[in-house]
């Protein structure tokens, strides 16, 4: 029996090793590629770079200017997600616990922001922007991002508030808790779990999105990381290279924190799907 | 399994919510300037000040034109008391975010705009359809050259400048040519015999890639078109226009298909070339997998950077498409700026145009460019790389991409996807120059 | 139909939730106040600016501000006369189907791998979520680079001895699609994944041991036990992929432009080029309508039919 369990475990480690070939393959161009100059990449695609070659680190940082295309991306993520999270879960509490006619219209108006495409409403919300004088601005990203997420993440965190049993929200009422307070000190703090889910898919998404930041505050001292990046790119030729170490620096933080998160990540969602 | 239980075991310390909290709340108080639009901010031209003596000119450049303004930027706010406040971005994104900001009035006071009617932001186009200022009574103007004028000219008024020329050249790499002691071809025929050659020697003779929106085919049609068809005879558009003629009757643009799908189907183009990419193309070049290549003379820096020696390694040509070598034409391209018809510095915008056709800065931004000055006013350019082709460019024997002048931007876009399946033969020739005829038959949006 | 969507994302598994269909707050428990400060920063970047960009659907505006005529339903006509707009219909189809299905098997699979005791899970747990931290324009380039003719997949391939499976991924017309679905289902199969490794940890495990001691296999177990209770998990994975999928742009774009051909042409992208290559905004929005009908649509259909599943078991 324990032989046995030893030999398919065994083949399950080894099958997942070939399976994870295919996910480390695409990583490792992505990583030498970036250490590599033009020429090494032409006559050694594959190859590991001959020499640890930072210089791409060291010209995408300079001429992308993304120290600050960096402080940029972090204060329009963090304010981007900090609105989702306080806005998208008092939203969705409110919509997963009326069980109002109205409730589920509501809820069902948010849910269709989930798959208007993107470019329906752009040149209008564009010329909102700019007759509100906000283009160039942190300020008008941080409100395209927040609006645009806030169906996916009342969509999440709706589906976790309905598995919440209400005991301790019936508890407190009798202990004469208002709804805010209620809310406040009882329910958000038995939402972290999809929080964290909330602020890492968010995240993600805001961190590399790329073209309404370009509309809105491309060559600005406000654009973020993948405008700041994708300016490497030429109409008929992009120094690879230069592109790859930009985005490596942008991405390596994700990888790292994603990491270190997932276990509570995972449970986010764990919660959010089990009652 | 309820929530509760599972989220305990992993509540957050509470500390580190509190730390990202604090660090954020400085950041925010170190950065608070990007929240509102103070003047230095966005690029919108409708906050860029004007009239009283110099103000600021917004400028919305690709990013090739950028490098070429760049060592002129300060010489000029020196020479005019203007700042110019540039915003670059790659070409594949600047038609949409033009697009948008001319429909909102937020479009810089000078930006890029392509040559005839090949795009929905190009000089024709936008010109005729009044968001661009007429440049006619500028000292420049009268330095284009005509086939220029014809790309930025609507109902004799003048459109827009031409910052500088790129032209189509075939690259071939000289190690590839030593070692075989290949001459570069002057007619079809010795392109041919190149071709075998290489194909002999088991490499690659052109080098093409044609993944991701094929691009490069249609620079095989504007250099064959332009020999075969616009070379004797110079008023084809015109005839095209007035509907006198169209690609299916025009017996030349058959012609122009057959030779190019000649190449593919004697085995001269890369294997598989709808499914390789450009910048793969360029490599097999440098590596000397391929012998010759055709691109534009604006990615001659790119190709240079794949191979260890550079600009030594290559050499360039211009690529014949018939047999009488004198015949030849090299299709050019003008690169073009446009001023905004409700710019908010419009004397600021003349201004700067004025300073860039001044002969040594006509010369500076070439030279940063390693192309063609734009205006004709006896610029001297040294630029080695180009050398092989300039005395075709003296001589007067260029012509413009065959695409400019077509009246829409889906006549070239329906070229290039169904020339893709005319490459796979999923359709013929016919086929092709028929689904063209009805989007040139839609006319100017 | 309403109802199907807000019950559909609840769970209605064996969950103990005593009060949780029967407890109804008072009226006014919780206060529609709360809904506000989310109604209206959504109504102003989501609502009103889609509201009045439908209207373009009616119109053929061009971009620029003269010459606007309401046109009626005629763009609406003319996406079903556009062969590259039919193309495109029939391939986002093709996509949605297919990569809803792989990725949500493929998400599944990883996910009841890596919910085992292998010693490298947390790694693998981080890589195989990794590609969906890339934006889709590097993974596009990754692939272009990895699947060209002579490019490092056919050769490991030939090296094999597999000849024959060596393609011209990219360039081949009736390949193109599936190789743009392959990627696509790389690039996100590990979000299903974590969706799924959250579920599964919700499974309790004495579920599975009492029926291991029974005699069930682990395929049996996995049939009849796990996977029944990963319907709450799937209705979430499947609808968001179902959604994506449907609107997808920025892969195709990148990778083929629609290419060889029309053979990988998505509503998405013609929609974008409609409005940016040949400035024609006003059908560019009535494709942009008729796509979100159709995610509509399908969402329903889908929220409904994984709605019936559960209640049925």
């Amino acid at each position: 029996m324990s032989r046995r369990f030893g030999a398919a475990r065994l083949g399950r480690e080894a099958l997942m090793l070939l399976v994870a070939c295919a996910f480390i393959f695409p990583f490792y161009v992505f990583f030498t590629v970036s250490m590599k100059t033009q020429a090494e990449v032409a006559s050694n695609p594959l190859g590991l770079p001959t020499t640890l070659n930072l210089d791409n680190f060291a010209t995408a940082w300079d001429r992308g200017d993304l120290g600050e295309a960096y402080l940029n991306s972090i204060v329009v993520v963090a304010l981007s997600v900090l609105i989702l999270v306080g806005f998208g879960s008092m939203a969705a509490y409110t919509l997963a616990r009326r069980l109002s006619r109205l409730s589920t219209v509501a809820y069902l108006v948010f849910l269709v922001g989930l798959m208007i495409p993107l470019q329906l409403g752009m040149v209008p919300l564009y010329q909102f922007m700019n007759s509100a004088n906000l283009l160039g601005t942190w300020t008008a990203l941080i409100l395209f991002e927040a609006g645009h997420q806030l169906p996916f993440t009342i969509f999440l965190y709706a589906g976790f508030i309905r598995a919440l049993p209400r005991e301790y929200e019936e508890a407190a009422r009798v202990d004469g808790a208002g709804p805010v307070t209620m809310f406040r000190k009882i329910v958000f703090p038995l939402l972290r779990p999809i929080t964290g889910t909330v602020v890492i898919l968010t995240g993600i998404t805001t961190w590399n999105d790329f073209l309404t930041p370009l509309l809105y505050v491309g060559g600005s001292s406000q654009q973020t990381l993948p405008v700041a990046i994708y300016a490497f790119r030429g109409e008929f030729a992009t120094d690879w290279g230069v592109l790859f170490a930009g985005m490596a620096i942008a991405i390596i933080p994700l990888l790292i924190v994603y990491f270190f998160l997932q276990k509570y990540f995972i449970i986010g969602f764990a919660s959010g799907i089990k009652g | 399994m309820s929530p509760i239980t599972s989220q305990s075991r992993f509540t957050p310390s509470r500390r580190a919510l509190l730390l990202g909290g604090a660090g954020f709340g400085a950041l925010t108080l170190a950065a608070c300037g990007g929240f509102v639009n103070d003047d230095d901010g966005g690029g919108s031209g409708d906050e860029s000040g004007s009239g009283d003596g110099g103000g600021t000119v917004t400028a919305y450049l690709s990013t090739e034109q950028n490098t070429g303004i760049e060592p002129l930027v300060e010489p000029f706010t020196a020479d005019s008391g203007v700042e110019l406040d540039i915003t670059s971005v790659a070409v594949p994104d600047m038609n949409q975010q033009l697009a948008v900001q001319l429909s909102s009035g937020t479009a810089a006071d000078i930006f890029r705009v392509s040559p005839g009617y090949s795009s929905n932001v190009a000089a024709g186009v936008l010109g005729s359809g009044g968001d661009l200022l007429d440049l006619s009574d500028a000292a420049w103007a009268a330095s284009i050259d005509d086939g220029t004028r014809a790309l930025s000219d609507v109902d004799g008024k003048t459109f827009a400048f031409p910052v500088a020329r790129n032209s189509l050249v075939m690259a071939y790499n000289l190690a590839v040519f030593d070692e075989l002691g290949l001459e570069p071809p002057t007619t079809w025929t010795e392109l041919l015999e190149v071709c075998q050659a290489l194909t002999d020697s088991g490499r690659t003779a052109i080098s093409h890639g044609l993944s991701g929106g094929a691009i490069y085919l249609q620079f095989y049609v504007y250099i064959l078109a332009g020999t075969l068809l616009y070379g004797p005879n110079p008023d084809l558009d015109a005839q095209m226009r007035a509907g006198e003629t169209s690609f299916t009757d025009e017996p030349g643009w058959t012609e122009v298909f057959t030779k190019y799908l000649e190449l593919r189907d004697k085995g001269y183009f890369t294997d598989g070339a709808l499914g390789v990419s450009p910048d793969q193309a360029m490599q097999d070049l440098a590596t000397g997998a391929a012998g010759m290549t055709v691109l534009s003379n604006s990615g001659l820096p790119a190709l240079y950077e794949y191979s260890e020696t550079g600009a030594e390694a290559f050499s360039i040509l211009a690529m014949p498409a018939g047999d009488d070598a004198d015949a030849t034409l090299m299709p050019t391209a003008p690169d073009f700026l446009a001023v905004n018809a409700a710019a908010a510095n419009p004397d600021g915008a003349r201004a700067l145009l004025e300073f860039l056709a001044e002969p040594a800065n006509v010369e500076t931004y070439a030279s940063a460019l390693a192309v063609l000055p734009g205006l004709d006013v006896g610029a001297q350019v040294d630029n080695p790389a180009l050398e092989p082709v300039l005395p075709l460019v003296d001589a007067g024997r260029t012509v413009s991409y065959a695409n400019y002048l077509w009246p829409n931007g889906d006549v070239q876009q329906t070229m290039l996807q169904s020339g893709q399946q005319l490459y796979a033969d999923e359709i013929t020739i016919a086929d092709l120059l028929t689904q063209m005829d009805a989007e040139y038959a839609k006319g100017t949006p | 139909m309403t109802s199907a969507v807000t019950t559909a994302t609840s769970p209605r598994t064996t969950g103990p939730t005593p009060s949780g269909r029967s407890g109804r707050l008072t009226p006014g428990g919780v206060p529609y106040a709360l809904l506000l400060p989310a109604f209206v920063l959504y109504a102003m970047v989501v609502l009103y600016p889609t509201l009045s960009g439908a209207v373009y659907a009616f119109t053929d505006w061009t971009g620029r501000a003269d010459g606007t005529n309401f046109v009626g339903w005629a763009n609406f006509g003319e996406i079903f006369s556009d062969v590259a707009a039919r193309s495109a219909l029939r391939n986002s189809l093709i996509i949605a189907v297919s990569v809803t299905v792989v990725q949500t098997l493929v998400g599944l699979a990883l996910a009841l791998a890596l919910h085992t005791s292998l010693v490298t899970r947390n790694v693998l747990r981080t890589l195989f979520f990794a590609p969906a931290l890339l934006p889709p324009v590097i993974i596009a380039f990754l692939w272009t680079f990895i699947l060209t003719p002579q490019g490092p997949l056919n050769t490991v391939l030939r090296g094999l001895g597999l000849d024959l499976l060596a393609q011209n991924w990219l360039g081949d017309s009736s390949l193109a699609l599936w190789t743009v679905i392959g990627v696509v289902i790389w690039q996100s199969a590990g979000l299903t994944m974590v969706i799924y490794l959250a579920g599964l940890q919700g499974i309790p495990t004495e579920l599975n041991e009492s029926a291991a001691l029974d005699g069930a296999s682990w395929w049996q177990r996995t049939r009849l036990v796990t996977v029944p209770l990963l319907i709450p998990a799937t209705t979430v994975a499947m609808s968001l992929t179902l959604i994506s999928s449907l609107k997808l742009f920025d892969q195709v774009f990148a990778m083929t432009g629609g290419g060889p051909g029309y053979a990988t042409e998505t509503l998405s992208v013609i929609m974008y080029k409609e409005a940016f290559v040949s400035g024609r905004f006003g059908y560019s929005t009535a494709i942009a309508l008729v796509l979100t009908m159709i995610v509509f649509a399908f969402t329903m259909v889908q929220l409904g039919a994984l709605r019936r599943f559960d209640v049925d078991r």
